[in-house]
């Protein structure tokens, strides 16, 4: 308090001097800085590490969660993300060696791997490694030249989402919302690979909607263009825009969903629900990895050994009613959350919500490359 | 007044006072944008940038994105020339009509200022969307049965929200242009016989051409590199600024997102120096 009043005095007597000349103001500055820098030094004891992370807002919860940021003396700052590539861009625009943790989309781990965005894994760090769901740590897309190179930690799947009270009967086909009842109020939302996850498969019946030939691939933006073109209302941001725009009733049922959506609809008084139509949907498991010279690394691995036990795990479950990844946190949660994703059967929920890979770096004469899909989603995005 | 000319500047009294000024121009502006130009003729293989002299990327730019190139040029001049003529209105009004007034309405001018970017979007969505202002207002008014959909999320909303935005950028050059001209010369003007009209079109319009000039430009190359207004409030109408991005980010092509950001950047050059010559030349004629 003394401090703090001594600076704003310095302050004030530096704004009195009506005509300052350039030594006095350097010489009011300096004694102003030191004030400060005094009072700065009375600050209480600042954390010894300084920890950066990437992900959506929410993810941090079960960061904070118990002491672990107080008892490793961590000063913890989180940058929030809009989309999974943000993080990508923010890495290769200076990001790298100065972040110590993000959260990714599995399916963009061989990819970022590849480009020499993430530090590989070592698992004998991951203590609770083993008690992950195995269909998650078996993915072959977390690892690249087979090196690990992210942590499961949580999963939902991209339903159907519709709002109770402006539809007829629950949609039963992705090809519902293509109803003239829902002319103009379809929510599409711009997220690339999440449009290719659901319409790959309602498009060609595929079980692996991103592995598709080059025909394939430009039917499914075909049917993304009609959508965007004569059935939605907009071609959302973000999935924040598409839970406002459920909350202001502007669209009645989505071409692409998130389980979140519901929550945040909810918070703004909206009841939204959702269904996994029969052609079944794309699921997502989104993993703890270590960017490219993370300048923490132990400190990194404890974050992710904290992150995935079985405590922060349940409480990152219930506030965001997401799935997650310990089996030993399973028991811990609500009956409802269990049942909502069918932890007994995760086979099961994997026929319906399929995780898929994203389309292959290289052309193999058949299956239509990352790159085409980038070609061919910038011609739904132009439309 | 007259300017120092280079050599004095270097070899005099001057050259340390504007070393540090140089230094950050030269690594924050110069080296970045070289940089980039030299990144344009690079190529990428397995998401990693290869040295490389090759024209393949400004041919890309223009084969597959040509159509977004002309669809971004022309939204933005349609906002730079909306923005300029509101702003040469509004600053007209302050200089010569409002009188005592003038300066209110030109704080009132600052004060939009010190809104977020992002938080003007956000206001332009409330106001447009569904149930916003403006439909509640023609309902209200009887005008229409049920709220219009098409205020927000279209081309039109981006042309409302990117002029509204842009306009005090556009009113300060131009009204300190205005402020410049003596009211003797209008007086004069107006003595000698000219109407309210041809003193405004003969005298006020020439003496405020670099204050058009420069309004336009900053209107104008700002909206052409925009790209969250469009996402936010276009539903989906995309301009160059977004795929430029996307290169940048999960494309994992910086050489293909820099050709396409010096593929606008000089487009977008050429259309402000022509704009400039015929603005020149139409009012001398």
């Amino acid at each position: 308090m003394t401090k703090t009043h001594s600076t704003f005095s310095a302050i004030i007597e530096l704004s009195r001097q009506s005509a300052l000349s350039r030594r006095g103001f350097l010489g009011g500055a300096a004694a102003l800085g030191a004030v400060a820098g005094v009072g700065l030094q009375t600050n209480p004891a600042a954390a010894a590490t300084t920890m950066t992370w990437m992900g959506w807002q929410g993810y941090e919860t079960p960061i904070k969660s118990g002491s672990f940021l107080a008892d490793n003396d961590i000063d913890f700052q989180p940058t929030f993300i809009a989309s999974n590539e943000e993080i990508i861009t923010k890495l290769q625009a200076g990001g790298i060696g100065k972040t110590d943790l993000i959260t990714m989309y599995f399916g963009y781990l061989p990819i970022m791997a590849e480009g020499g965005l993430l530090e590989p894994i070592d698992p004998a760090k991951v203590a609770q490694f083993g008690d992950l769901v195995p269909q998650f740590n078996a993915q072959q897309a977390i690892r690249f030249k087979d090196q690990l190179y992210g942590v499961p930690w949580n999963w939902g799947s991209l339903p159907l989402m519709y709002d109770p009270a402006a539809v007829s009967a629950v949609p039963e086909s992705w090809m519902d919302i293509k109803k003239p009842e829902y002319k103009g109020k379809v929510a599409m939302v711009d997220d690339p690979l999440g449009n290719l996850l659901v319409w790959g498969t309602a498009v060609t019946g595929k079980p692996m909607g991103t592995l598709l030939t080059r025909e394939e691939l430009a039917k499914v933006i075909d049917e993304l263009i009609d959508i965007k073109k004569n059935h939605a209302r907009a071609f959302f941001a973000t999935y924040g825009d598409m839970a406002d725009a459920f909350a202001r009733n502007e669209v009645a049922v989505s071409a692409i969903g998130w389980e979140a959506v519901a929550v945040w609809a909810k918070a703004k008084g909206k009841e939204i629900k959702y269904v996994i139509p029969k052609e079944g949907t794309g699921m997502f498991m989104d993993c703890l990895c270590i960017p490219k010279d993370a300048p923490h690394q132990d400190l990194s691995y404890k974050m992710i050994n904290h992150v995935i036990s079985p405590e922060p795990q349940k409480v990152f479950a219930t506030e965001q009613s997401a799935g997650i990844t310990n089996l030993k946190a399973v028991p811990l949660l609500p009956p409802e959350l269990v049942k909502s994703y069918n932890y007994s059967d995760i086979d099961g929920f994997m026929q319906k919500a399929r995780l898929q890979p994203v389309p292959p770096s290289e052309y193999d004469g058949t299956v239509a490359t990352y790159d085409d899909f980038l070609t061919e989603y910038a011609r739904l995005q132009k439309a | 007044m007259n300017l120092p000319n280079w050599r004095d500047l270097v070899q005099g009294r001057q050259a340390p006072l504007l070393a540090p000024a140089a230094m950050l121009w030269l690594m924050l502006f110069a080296i970045p944008l070289l940089s980039f130009l030299v990144f344009s003729f690079w190529s990428v293989k397995t998401r990693i940038m290869r040295p490389d002299f090759t024209l393949q990327n400004y041919v890309f730019t223009v084969t597959e994105y040509g159509d977004v190139l002309i669809a971004t040029l022309v939204t933005a001049f349609v906002i730079a020339c909306v923005t300029t003529l509101l702003a040469y209105l509004f600053s007209y009004a302050i200089r010569f009509r409002a009188g005592r007034y003038g300066d209110m309405l030109l704080f009132i001018t600052l004060i939009t200022l010190f809104g977020g970017y992002l938080v003007k979007i956000y206001a332009w969505k409330s106001i447009l969307g569904r149930d916003g202002i403006i439909n509640g207002l023609l309902l209200w008014a009887g005008i229409i049965d049920e709220p219009l959909g098409i205020l927000i999320y279209s081309q039109g909303a981006i042309v409302i929200t990117l002029t509204y935005f842009l306009l005090p950028f556009a009113v300060l050059p131009i009204y300190g242009s205005m402020r410049a001209i003596p009211d003797d010369l209008v007086e004069a003007a107006r003595d000698l016989g000219a109407t309210p009209f041809s003193a405004g079109r003969d005298i006020i319009l020439p003496l405020s051409e670099r204050g058009i000039n420069v309004a336009f430009l900053l209107a104008f190359l700002i909206s052409v590199g925009d790209y969250v207004t469009p996402r936010f409030v276009g539903g989906g109408a995309s301009m160059m600024g977004h795929f430029i991005e996307t290169q940048f980010s999960f494309g994992f092509n910086w050489p293909r997102g820099s050709a396409m950001s010096f593929t606008l950047l000089s487009t977008s050059l050429a259309i402000v120096i022509a704009c400039r010559v015929v603005l020149r030349q139409a009012l001398r004629q």
